[in-house]
């Protein structure tokens, strides 16, 4: 046969080929389409997955069940930690915020030299109390030996007046009342609500409590005058 | 069977000697230990009222509001507590200190101090604190103050208040004397609001055995609208030896249950 019968056989072969409507192809490979978009996505998932292939579809149940089973296992994981970490870090918070005097320790009876010494070393900032006759200092500790306030003396010749005092962090909660004839006065950062009560001696008898952001005082003092407030400007001011 | 009798009898007679020789203690379950504590329920009490009367004393000044240091019992702040009150008109209680400040008239005690850490201190092992079991004996707490009031050259006496007759309280302080008041269980009021015709009390109770000093009293007396009685509630002013406390005010009316009560005198 020459190269141009042959050319004419295969020729009307192809002319007898009939194609098929778009639509019934698109239906033959719709299947195999779908199937490789998934093969696709799970190989970018896991690098191990391998899309497999029986009869021109690839199978994908195994890689799912594991990606379902190792999120689940992150997720629980994460769970656990929340759950035990969370309410250590909240009970802390809260044992902070809700110390008592009941739950203090006294200190044994301080030179100021030990009194001072010790506040130096803790965050808080007392008054300048060395500008009065000073003296019967003591401290409070947390369980975790931590100071939290304390006690001492002034007595001021000048105003003639002799206060027991107490300081506190603000997180200690004390149970001193402030009472609707309580005065109120403002210095250098704190706020004082005090009263004054006459005695049967006719000396008078303050009793004040002063609140500041980082530190509060309780004050007893005792006085022949009852100008109280010059004393608060030298001893806050 | 006469011979295994007697042998008994000479064995127990024998048990019963030794044991005196050697110093052995009957002690009586009565001996109870004063030791303080720090666990407190809040109880809270509401009054309705028309009209109210309040009657207070207190001795000048009080008496100190020490507090306990370590290694010391509420029986020894209590007895501290004496020692710096007396010491005002015996100077040689507490040497070379001077334990309140005086304006005018009136009196104020100083907080605790290293002399008076030492008389605590002291009282400490005079009172036999600690000895056996936690806390201190009545006769034990009696004992140590005699000695150390009499080591100091003075004398030391007291007047029997019962369990606790109210009226011989009130006569020893307003004449001065402090009274050591023994404690099974007890309340201390620490607060009370007032609307002018509801009053709420609240009060924190507490189960241990205790040693306060009474240094005055108040008396609350509710009235109804026909001016009868329908409450009255009586208060000891103390010094409680505890820093939370301070000087408060103890509760009766059956809130406390009260051992023994003495007037203290030293002089």
């Amino acid at each position: 046969m020459e190269d141009k019968d042959i050319e004419q056989y295969l020729k009307e072969r192809a002319d007898e080929v009939k194609v098929k409507d778009f639509s019934e192809r698109w239906e033959k490979l719709k299947g195999r389409i779908e199937a490789a978009q998934e093969v696709e996505v799970k190989e970018t998932a896991s690098e191990t997955v391998l899309a497999t292939s029986s009869n021109g579809n690839v199978s994908n149940n195994a890689v799912r069940k594991k990606l379902i089973l190792s999120l689940s296992a992150v997720f629980l994981a994460i769970a656990v930690c929340l759950a035990v970490v969370l309410p250590i870090t909240l009970k802390k918070n809260d044992v902070r915020q809700y110390l008592s005097f009941k739950d203090l320790a006294a200190s044994d009876m301080l030179t100021a030299d030990e009194f001072y010494g010790q506040i130096e070393e803790t965050n808080l900032v007392i008054v300048d109390i060395q500008k009065f006759e000073a003296s019967s200092y003591l401290l409070y500790y947390t369980d975790d030996n931590e100071v939290v306030g304390g006690k001492f003396d002034v007595f001021d010749e000048d105003e003639v007046i002799f206060a027991n005092v107490v300081f506190y962090d603000t997180i200690v909660e004390s149970s001193f009342e402030i009472g609707e004839d309580f005065k109120s006065y403002n210095i250098n950062g704190f706020r004082i609500d005090y009263k004054i009560g006459l005695n049967e001696k006719e000396q008078y008898k303050t009793t004040a409590k002063a609140v500041s952001d980082s530190i509060n005082y309780e004050l007893v003092c005792l006085s022949a005058e009852e100008n109280i407030e010059s004393f608060f400007n030298k001893f806050f001011g | 069977m006469k011979k295994k009798i007697l042998v008994c009898l000479v064995a127990v007679f024998g048990a019963v000697a030794s044991s005196f020789c050697t110093g052995f203690k009957f002690v009586s379950s009565d001996e109870t230990k004063y030791c303080g504590g720090s666990d407190f329920t809040e109880q809270s009490e509401t009054i309705n009222y028309s009209r109210k009367e309040t009657t207070t004393y207190s001795t000048n000044g009080d008496v100190p509001n020490y507090d306990r240091i370590k290694d010391s019992s509420c029986a020894n702040v209590a007895g501290t507590v004496l020692i710096g009150y007396y010491d005002r008109f015996c100077e040689e209680l507490v040497p070379n200190y001077k334990t309140y400040v005086q304006i005018g008239a009136s009196i104020m005690y100083r907080t605790a101090s290293l002399e008076i850490k030492a008389v605590m201190e002291e009282l400490y092992t005079l009172m036999d604190t600690d000895v056996g079991a936690a806390g201190t004996t009545y006769d034990g707490f009696h004992k140590g103050m005699k000695s150390y009031v009499n080591n100091h050259g003075y004398s030391y006496s007291t007047e029997d208040l019962g369990n606790l007759d109210f009226n011989k309280y009130k006569s020893a302080v307003e004449n001065n004397k402090p009274v050591a008041v023994f404690l099974e269980n007890y309340s201390y009021a620490v607060s009370w609001k007032d609307s002018g015709t509801s009053e709420v009390i609240k009060s924190h109770y507490s189960t241990v055995a205790h040693v306060v000093v009474g240094c005055g009293y108040k008396v609350d007396t509710y009235y109804n609208a026909n001016g009868q009685v329908i409450a009255t509630r009586t208060y000891l002013k103390v010094a409680s030896g505890w820093f939370e406390y301070g000087i408060t005010y103890l509760c009766l009316d059956g809130k406390s249950s009260l051992d023994r009560a003495n007037a203290i005198i030293i002089q």
